[in-house]
């Protein structure tokens, strides 16, 4: 080998390695690029949310005549910022029980916090402020989250950081639309997706006469006894029209105890997240609790079913995670009628004359009375 | 601006610069076609065909930018007669505005209207 040849091999290498190096750094910086575009996306989002929710207090203040709008501003900061610490789970004997303690007294200072703020505010539009804030809190946490993974990766130039985030934005992406759409319809108090268990079991109250019947025994839910084809029906939802998810386990253990036990079978009709490439709308049955959420109330709804040997069916309703979250769509309205009418015959299959069956809405009950 | 809005006109800053390495690539490939039939160098027919991948790639990613269309959609409510049972989708829809809300007459009986569902349709 002469020195020319030598020369050229050393060239070669050189070359080589400064092509990995270059190449590495324009994937860091293509990579870099499309996250920082998507974080500026996310905070745009929360932005919009925050200005809409902020918009609804100043609305309301301006009508009622009664209200700081500054204080209300720097409170409803501060509410977005909010940090719910879940119990600790290395001991999780009691973890349910902790979990709804902890919930419950989330939703309940919020609540007495927003009713300060705007003391004139109607239920519904307290009930729709606070799901604006939870809505502009969830955003605010993603944006945070994705902004802090984004910084750290740079700083310490990790590509496989950037490439696990990248890897995970379709995701994010996919929960921030949804949510972006969310806030609109808080906003405005149209029923959402998620709002189809819910509009089922007030169908059903509307074509058997139920909705004159409602009684409110726990806090944000309502309960309603109609007659079916021979059989005492016992219908659970959230409170409408503003929007909320309800106690439906509390409901369900205020009928146990007060109308007995012997009930033939609980359905609950639900929104499910459907898998890319299954059709919005179709509708599939399934055993157990159909409710998604932190778990505490299908646990207690659970447990009361094994304690008394409920038979637990459910009829679930196919959606995007976008679709649950924006104004229904017209397709699943009709799968919602479509879903009344096996809920009818589900009840008339598997019960006979005189037996109680209990029909639960499940889902956030936004623009849907009773 | 929604979501899809927003990635739009991020991808939209590439419009430019796509165009200019499309039109630009398919400049040098005719030039460099040419260039192959006047001399005969087969090399030249070579860079050509490069150039032309390059522009079809851009102009493909092109395409696709243009092709995006933000999804649009209306909201509206369906009004039921609780007499005659007409029904009708109407969009005078109003911020408060709720399924079994009254809303007036029915325009053929004077029976009470209702609204039985809101929900949002796709405009084409």
């Amino acid at each position: 080998m002469d020195g020319q040849s030598t020369l050229d091999v050393i060239t070669f290498f050189i070359f080589l390695m400064l092509y990995a190096y270059i190449s590495r750094e324009l994937e860091i910086w293509r990579m870099a690029s499309e996250i920082e575009a998507y974080i500026s996306l996310f905070k745009r989002a929360r932005d919009r949310a925050l200005s809409l929710t902020l918009n609804s207090f100043k609305s309301i203040i301006e009508r009622s005549g009664k209200g700081d709008i500054a204080h209300v501003k720097r409170r409803v900061n501060a509410l977005v910022d909010v940090a719910i610490i879940e119990p600790v789970s290395r001991d999780p004997f009691g973890l349910i029980r902790k979990l709804k303690l902890i919930l419950r007294t989330a939703e309940e200072t919020m609540e007495h916090e927003v009713r300060e703020l705007v003391p004139l505010a109607t239920d519904v539009e307290v009930k729709n402020l606070l799901n604006l804030i939870s809505a502009t809190r969830y955003l605010n946490n993603i944006y945070k989250v994705v902004d802090h993974i984004y910084r750290i990766a740079r700083k310490f130039k990790s590509l496989w950081l950037l490439m696990q985030l990248s890897a995970y934005l379709p995701f994010i992406t996919e929960e921030v639309k949804a949510m972006e759409s969310a806030v609109d319809a808080f906003n405005k108090g149209f029923p959402i997706g998620d709002s189809v268990g819910p509009l089922v079991a007030a169908c059903f109250l509307e074509r058997h006469k139920g909705l004159g019947l409602v009684q409110t025994p726990v806090p944000d839910t309502i309960v309603s006894r109609v007659f079916f084809k021979g059989r005492e029906i016992f219908v659970v939802k959230a409170k409408g029209p503003g929007g909320n998810t309800g106690r439906i386990d509390d409901a369900v253990a205020w009928i146990l105890e007060r109308y007995g036990n012997d009930f033939k079978m609980i359905i609950t009709v639900d929104a499910a997240r459907k898998f890319e490439g299954e059709e919005s709308g179709s509708i599939s049955h399934g055993f157990g609790v159909a409710m998604g959420g932190t778990g505490v109330e299908r646990f207690n709804i659970e447990e009361l079913a094994a304690k008394y040997n409920l038979p637990l069916y459910a009829i679930l309703i196919k959606m995007s995670e976008s679709e649950a979250l924006s104004v229904l769509t017209k397709n699943l309205y009709e799968a919602a009628l479509k879903a009344l009418d096996i809920v009818e015959r589900v009840i008339v299959e598997r019960s006979s004359e005189g037996d109680k069956v209990m029909l639960i809405g499940v889902g956030n009950t936004v623009g849907v009375p009773p | 601006m929604s979501f899809e809005g927003g990635i739009y006109e991020i991808k939209k800053r590439w419009v430019p610069i796509y165009f200019l390495i499309t039109l630009t690539s398919i400049v040098m490939a005719i030039f460099f076609l040419l260039l192959s039939t006047k001399t005969n160098n087969e090399d030249y027919l070579g860079f050509s065909l490069l150039a032309f991948l390059v522009s079809a790639y851009f102009a493909l990613n092109l395409a696709r930018l243009m092709r995006f269309h933000e999804p649009k959609f209306k909201i509206v409510r369906l009004l039921v007669c609780e007499s005659c049972k007409l029904s009708y989708e109407d969009v005078n829809i109003a911020p408060g505005d709720h399924i079994f809300k009254e809303v007036g007459t029915c325009p053929k009986c004077g029976g009470k209207l209702k609204i039985a569902a809101i929900y949002r349709v796709a405009i084409k």
